[in-house]
């Protein structure tokens, strides 16, 4: 396995008490694999990523990249693991400093990570990231204002993996864009995971949109992982009444197809 | 109506904005140029023409001493408000090194610039100020000094809780996963999207600076006698206000509607770095 959790246990004080955010969470991504989470608002998805990424201290459990068990893990090793491993945000807006121009924000890394050093190169680099995210290399002099919703999630698939990562963290990537952007972007990681062998783990509260990109899939409720399996597993045969609750409330868009409730969606193409 | 009220009345055509503009760039100029303009005769006394009332020869009235009010006021204020300008460069750069330092550094080490900041803050400024005055010496510059020292502590408070808010920011939180240094998220990521607030207080501290620096001169700490320093000018003349009412007016009509023009460039320039205000105030 590229990256594993296991038995990650996250509480958070309040007034009240603590409250468990996180409550013993495993899961794998192989490589070259997209696995899918799925969760409901609250459900723990984003404190899960922030442990999974080293942004929090989990209070227990580990985290293991490629071997390396990274929590305690040394500066070097960190370093690798920022190199390797990349998160895309739900929110193209907020996620894109707006200070800086797309060739500043594609090549923040290859400057980091020390990958390109010249300007000339690392600006080739750049143009040809944006033109293998369906963006125009003459579009890198400009301000991520500039752009739409869909654009600017390009601009940040592209600064993500103009690094080249193994694992791409997509946390909640299409649910701030209009239904028609949503399955260009989807569209866009699916190419990514193959040609580039990235491996994917998607974050979303979306049915529909893990089922198209997702192999296999794990169900977080209340902060804990209630199902897990293939996709036509969890889909065709969800067994915990969360999932069965959750795949109820997608809507079916033909109303001849609609009345056996638990009847799955056609996968769209 | 209220203050506010005439000024959103006048605000909503826009007028106000050009005319803020016009009037701070023409003080802004007055600070830079207006010493060479004034003639030399300003310093000098002329006691055969002391307090004549504004004319065509005197546009302001003389003073006591005989010299030319316009002229003094327009050198005056570069002592005035280039030494405004100086002062709030001055503690809004310790305000800045303290809220940095304090945001990045180690918890303890925030915790111990903020108190040292409250501290600071509980303090009465310009008394403070006053005490730094006397104590290094009656002078104008001494006035910078004790004013730039004690004028950084709102800066710091401010800009630390602005700079604790863009760290959350998701692109800063994102370029933490991309891996940059703690140096390069201060440097390219939280300090470029914290600092377009302090120009707007830069603005209206300015204004406030004017004040403080011209009562600081009244009072005696700040510029001296000869000094065309506009609080000084007030002073001067204020022996004489029953005779000669233009010469404590006019240096002191000189205070306020500088005072009031950059309070409104700052306000002015709050709209414009972001626009959502624009119909709420």
């Amino acid at each position: 396995m590229l990256f594993e959790l296991a038995h990650i246990t996250k509480t958070f004080p309040t007034a009240q008490g603590r409250i468990t955010s996180l409550d013993d969470v495993s899961l794998s991504v192989g490589e070259g694999q997209a696995v899918g989470l799925v969760g409901e608002s609250g459900s723990g998805k984003t404190t899960l990523i922030r442990c999974a990424l080293l942004l929090t201290q989990p209070d227990g459990g580990a985290v293991t990249f490629d071997g390396t068990s990274m929590l305690g893990a040394t500066r070097e090793q960190v370093r690798q693991f920022r190199r390797q491993v990349q998160l895309v945000f739900q929110d193209p807006f907020s996620s894109l400093n707006p200070r800086m121009t797309v060739e500043e924000l594609v090549g923040e890394g290859l400057v980091i990570h020390g990958i390109e050093n010249s300007a000339a190169r690392r600006r080739d680099s750049v143009a040809e990231m944006l033109t293998v995210v369906g963006l125009r290399p003459d579009d890198m002099k400009r301000y991520p204002n500039s752009f739409s919703g869909g654009q600017r999630q390009r601009i940040a698939i592209a600064r993500a993996l103009a690094i080249r990562p193994r694992l791409l963290v997509c946390d909640e990537p299409v649910s701030a864009l209009d239904v028609s952007v949503q399955a260009q972007v989807i569209n866009l990681l699916r190419e990514m995971q193959k040609a580039l062998g990235l491996t994917i783990l998607f974050v979303a509260h979306d049915l529909a949109v893990v089922r198209h990109l997702c192999a296999h899939v794990y169900v977080l409720n209340r902060g804990k992982i209630v199902e897990s399996g293939s996709r036509d597993q969890v889909f065709d045969h969800p067994t915990h009444p969360y999932t069965q609750a959750l795949l109820a409330a997608v809507p079916i868009p033909d109303p001849r197809r609609r009345p056996p409730r638990r009847q799955p969606a056609p996968a769209a193409s | 109506m209220t203050l506010a009220a005439v000024r959103r009345s006048v605000q909503s055509s826009g007028k106000l904005d050009m005319f803020v503009f016009a009037l701070t760039g023409f003080l802004i100029f007055l600070a830079i140029f207006g010493p060479l303009l004034a003639p030399d005769s300003i310093y000098r006394s002329d006691i055969g023409n002391a307090l004549q009332p504004p004319s065509g020869a005197h546009w302001f009235g003389t003073d006591d001493q005989g010299r030319d009010i316009f002229w003094r006021l327009v050198a005056g204020a570069q002592a005035t408000l280039l030494s405004s300008v100086l002062i709030v460069a001055a503690y809004s750069l310790i305000g800045v090194a303290v809220a940095t330092i304090a945001a990045v550094g180690p918890k303890w080490l925030d915790e111990l610039l903020m108190r040292i900041t409250d501290i600071g803050l509980a303090l009465p400024g310009l008394i403070v100020a006053l005490g730094f005055a006397a104590a290094l010496g009656p002078s104008l510059e001494s006035a910078i000094i004790a004013k730039a020292i004690t004028g950084w502590p709102v800066t710091a408070r401010l800009l630390r809780s602005i700079l604790m808010q863009t760290m959350t920011a998701q692109y800063v939180v994102g370029a933490q996963v991309l891996g940059a240094s703690k140096w390069r998220l201060m440097t390219r990521h939280v300090l470029p999207n914290s600092l377009d607030i302090l120009i707007v207080k830069w603005a209206g501290d300015i204004g406030a600076t004017v004040l403080i620096l011209a009562a600081m001169s009244f009072i005696g700490v700040g510029a001296q006698a000869p000094s065309a320093e506009w609080g000084a000018m007030v002073a001067d003349a204020k022996g004489y206000v029953s005779s000669a009412w233009w010469a404590v007016a006019a240096p002191g009509a000189m205070i306020a509607i500088t005072s009031v023009a950059f309070s409104l460039l700052g306000d002015i320039l709050q709209v414009w770095r972001d626009p959502s205000l624009r119909d709420s105030r």
